[in-house]
């Protein structure tokens, strides 16, 4: 009877604990809400990010983007509604604010021309979904003329037109699918508290840590992208401090260097 | 000498040349009854003396032709002859005997006294070269008759100008290049004259003059002039000499009047014959004013102020503001007032140009007085001034300057400045920053906006994961629909496809069955119904007819050779074909022993086609 009564306890807690949780992040978000009513930004920001350990919504990055604003805080505002609208991708008040912050941080989103707006990450269910409906449209397609149409001469103009369809879906598919690949590499720069640092610029370093010469500057709020080895985990190097550098390049490739792991935020966060 | 088109003296020669060669084709039938008659020229001077004033006659008689007549006459000085003569054939019986000839008659005018002879020449009648013999003519000196006919015509002539003319005064004896001058141009006709109309008003002729447009005239009747009674139509104009130097004027216009008749012309005789010219037709006739000429001067360079631009009269230079107190932005209409006599047509505004006080717009023109001449009245020019600083500004004076003809001398003056307060009020500022300023404010606030906290949560999820299609094993299952959908498809049209074939087989097994036993029970009629419906399902089918059993003979052949099929093998197709039909609709014999060889010769040739 008492293993029962034990069981039955321990399932009752099992079936609770996501609700526990749940209200936990629930109440640290409207803590956070309270103290930026308040005007206690910091502690507000504080709370979002314990909850934001937790578990995520778009409103709570969205929140928390608005307060590093309101902070000047340009780089980690980028990098939470990065976030939230990748929750909330139709959500056009989170993308009016992250071009925003973007022009308040003096850089340039990353997709701003045509082939990274429409081959971009958010693109490739799309193309991938279109590639596939060509492909089976058109393989049907011919199964029928070939076994059930008496005219064949059909297939001469629709077989050239399936394939061309077919390779410009799966070329868009391919493109798309590059930027979802780097969108898991990609990383926001931060402003740097440093106290010999008071610019916006943060410095790639030459070598992993933290006396080595810059390489070049990035400046907050700017999209880098992580090195990754073959086995698909990012070049990093801890430096007997116990600080991590990451080995980061622009998108475009003209600067690469090393940078702490305080000095940037992951948008999707590393497996 | 034979006249040719090579020794052409000149052109009146020509034309004679021409003429004689009209004559001559005009009257060629004619020629036949002189053919018998010696051919022979002569030629005269009727009259052979003649005052200079009158007219003679040059004759040339040919005798014995009406033929063709080829010659250059030749010319003289002293005569000018006529180069269209009359001509006059005549054809008679002198004593039974047939006579033709050939008469010339030219105009001659005398141009000199004394005598004058043509020489001979030569000239061409049908195939006959003639010596046309010398003529001499005597001009005498002008006789009393012929001085008071020259003194009535040269009446006539002064009378005709007297009907209708134009007067054009110039005002003054030379004018200054770019000067304006007001004249008048008066149009006289004789009371006498049955003019019907003025058909325009009268035009300049003189490229260095400008004159402003003509309106309607004054009219004025009963003018006497030359001891006729004139009715005068006056136009008033404003003259602006252009390019110096000496330049010709000339004015001309053009009148209708009625004439009686073509031979009673007004250029004749308007005034002894009939002084109303009738009621006939209308003719135009132009008036001109006497050529003048006038000098036009250059403007002197010496002490020609900067502030000169082209005004050339005597004028009085004033300027009034609409208001002396604005508000900083307010407009202020400054009216700039040049009054006087000149060249208001072609005077250009006083150059008044922005500065740190008033910002200027070019100005608006008009002009008050005469019209038609734009020579004396009073021209403004309004200029728009908006203050751009608050306070007690002084409206700036604008210099002018002009050259008097009459003194000969350029003349400057400026206008009075005058104080104008400009409260401050809301400041100008230039509208197309302060759009944008706007547009960057509403900008700032609406983004503002954007960045609100929300109050609620929303969903929470776990894990920010980028997750595609690629990723989602729904729609990896979701593909063997598809599949599994295609795989189906193949699957039925496979079976469709054998069923096709078991049911093509049955019937050939049938149709095989058939012709053996019409063999074996010697039936004819079944042998060849079974081999043609055997060849249109094993033909038809081959050729994916969709339904082989209505295939007809030719049908069947032309599938056959459309296949390419060799010659021999459609040959023998059609060989039992026919012979199937003949059998069947022809009853023909056939005899049953080969069948059996009909029946393997058939099996070979199915297995043969392609």
């Amino acid at each position: 009877m008492k293993i029962y009564s034990q069981v039955l306890y321990l399932s009752l807690f099992l079936s609770i604990l996501p609700f526990s949780w749940s209200t936990q992040q629930d109440r640290l978000f409207y803590d956070a809400v309270r103290a930026e009513a308040s005007g206690d930004l910091d502690s507000a920001i504080q709370l979002y990010s314990e909850s934001a350990k937790i578990s995520n919504s778009s409103n709570l990055h969205g929140n928390l983007a608005n307060l590093h604003f309101k902070k000047e805080q340009f780089g980690r505002s980028i990098l939470h509604f990065e976030k939230a609208l990748l929750l909330d991708p139709g959500n056009s008040e989170l993308s009016a604010n992250l071009n925003f912050a973007y022009e308040m941080a003096n850089t340039s989103p990353h997709n701003d021309n045509f082939a990274n707006t429409y081959f971009s990450s958010k693109f490739l269910s799309f193309w991938v979904a279109i590639a596939a409906l060509i492909f089976w449209a058109g393989l049907i397609t011919s199964a029928y003329y070939l076994l059930f149409s008496t005219n064949k001469k059909s297939l001469f103009y629709l077989l050239p037109l399936w394939i061309c369809l077919i390779a410009l879906s799966a070329y868009a598919s391919k493109l798309s699918l590059s930027e979802h690949n780097k969108l898991n590499r990609t990383v926001i720069v931060f402003e740097t508290s440093s106290e010999h640092n008071k610019s916006k610029n943060v410095p790639l370093r030459r070598f992993a840590g933290e006396t080595n010469t810059a390489n070049t500057n990035v400046t907050s709020g700017e999209n880098l992208l992580i090195d990754f080895d073959n086995n698909g985990n990012p070049k990093l190097h801890k430096v007997s401090d116990g600080e991590v550098w990451y080995l980061a390049r622009s998108r475009d490739g003209r600067k690469k260097g090393w940078i702490k792991e305080n000095e940037f935020g992951w948008i999707l966060d590393p497996e | 000498m034979i006249p040719t088109p090579a020794i052409q003296f000149n052109q009146g020669s020509f034309l004679r040349f021409l003429l004689l060669i009209f004559c001559s084709v005009s009257t060629a039938p004619n020629h036949l009854l002189g053919q018998t008659q010696k051919l022979r020229v002569e030629s005269s001077f009727q009259p052979a003396t003649i005052t200079i004033a009158q007219n003679t006659i040059y004759k040339i008689v040919i005798h014995g032709s009406q033929e063709n007549a080829q010659g250059a006459m030749p010319n003289v000085s002293g005569l000018s002859i006529s180069n269209s003569p009359q001509t006059f054939r005549s054809a008679s019986f002198i004593n039974g005997v047939p006579s033709v000839r050939l008469e010339m008659s030219f105009q001659v005018r005398p141009t000199s006294m004394g005598e004058h002879t043509i020489p001979a020449w030569s000239i061409r009648v049908g195939s006959n070269t003639l010596q046309v013999p010398p003529a001499t003519v005597n001009i005498l000196a002008p006789n009393q008759k012929d001085k008071i006919r020259q003194d009535a015509d040269a009446k006539n002539k002064n009378d005709l100008k007297q009907a209708s003319f134009i007067e054009f005064k110039n005002p003054r004896p030379y004018l200054y290049e770019g000067e304006t001058v007001s004249t008048q141009i008066d149009l006289y006709i004789w009371d006498r004259l049955p003019v019907s109309r003025i058909e325009r008003v009268p035009q300049k002729e003189g490229a260095a003059f400008s004159t402003t447009e003509l309106g309607q005239p004054k009219e004025k009747r009963n003018q006497t002039k030359f001891n006729k009674t004139y009715t005068i139509f006056s136009w008033p104009v404003g003259l602006t000499a252009a390019i110096a130097g000496s330049q010709n004027i000339q004015f001309s216009t053009s009148i209708r009047v009625r004439v009686k008749s073509r031979g009673n012309s007004p250029f004749n005789s308007p005034f002894f014959n009939d002084p109303f010219f009738g009621f006939g037709r209308e003719v135009s006739i132009t008036v001109q004013s006497a050529l003048q000429t006038l000098e036009i001067r250059k403007l002197p360079m010496n002490e020609r102020p900067d502030s000169f631009h082209g005004a050339i009269g005597n004028f009085t230079v004033c300027t009034i503001p609409d208001t002396d107190r604005v508000s900083l932005g307010d407009p202020v209409r400054l009216s700039l007032e040049i009054e006087g006599k000149g060249n208001f047509a072609a005077m250009p505004a006083p150059k008044l140009e922005s500065n740190i006080n008033f910002k200027i717009g070019p100005p608006a023109f008009s002009f008050e007085g005469d019209e038609v001449t734009k020579h004396t009245g009073k021209q403004s020019f309004e200029y728009i001034l908006t203050p751009m600083n608050s306070g007690l500004i002084e409206i700036p004076s604008i210099p002018f300057s002009y050259f008097d003809p009459i003194l000969e001398k350029y003349f400057s003056v400026n206008t009075s400045p005058h104080s104008l307060r400009v409260d401050p009020g809301e400041k100008w500022v230039d509208p197309t920053p302060q759009i944008q300023k706007n547009e960057q404010s509403k900008n700032h606030l609406s983004t503002k906006d954007l960045f609100q906290t929300e109050n609620e949560p929303g969903t929470w999820i776990n894990n920010i994961s980028n997750e595609s299609l690629l990723n989602s094993k729904l729609f990896w299952s979701a593909q063997s629909f598809p599949l599994f959908f295609l795989f189906g498809l193949i699957f039925y049209g496979w079976k469709r496809k054998q069923s096709g074939r078991d049911a093509f087989r049955q019937k050939q097994s049938l149709l095989k069955k058939q012709m053996r036993e019409a063999i074996s029970y010697k039936d004819s009629g079944l042998f060849f119904r079974a081999t043609r419906e055997r060849l249109r399902l094993e033909i038809g089918t081959f050729y994916k007819y969709p339904n082989p059993l209505s295939l007809s003979s030719n049908e069947l052949i032309s599938l056959l050779v459309k296949g390419g099929n060799e010659q021999q093998l459609v040959a023998d197709i059609r060989d039992i074909l026919d012979t199937s039909d003949n059998y069947e609709f022809a009853a023909s014999e056939e005899d049953p022993k080969s069948l059996d060889e009909i029946s393997k010769k058939m099996n070979k040739l199915l297995k043969k086609f392609k």
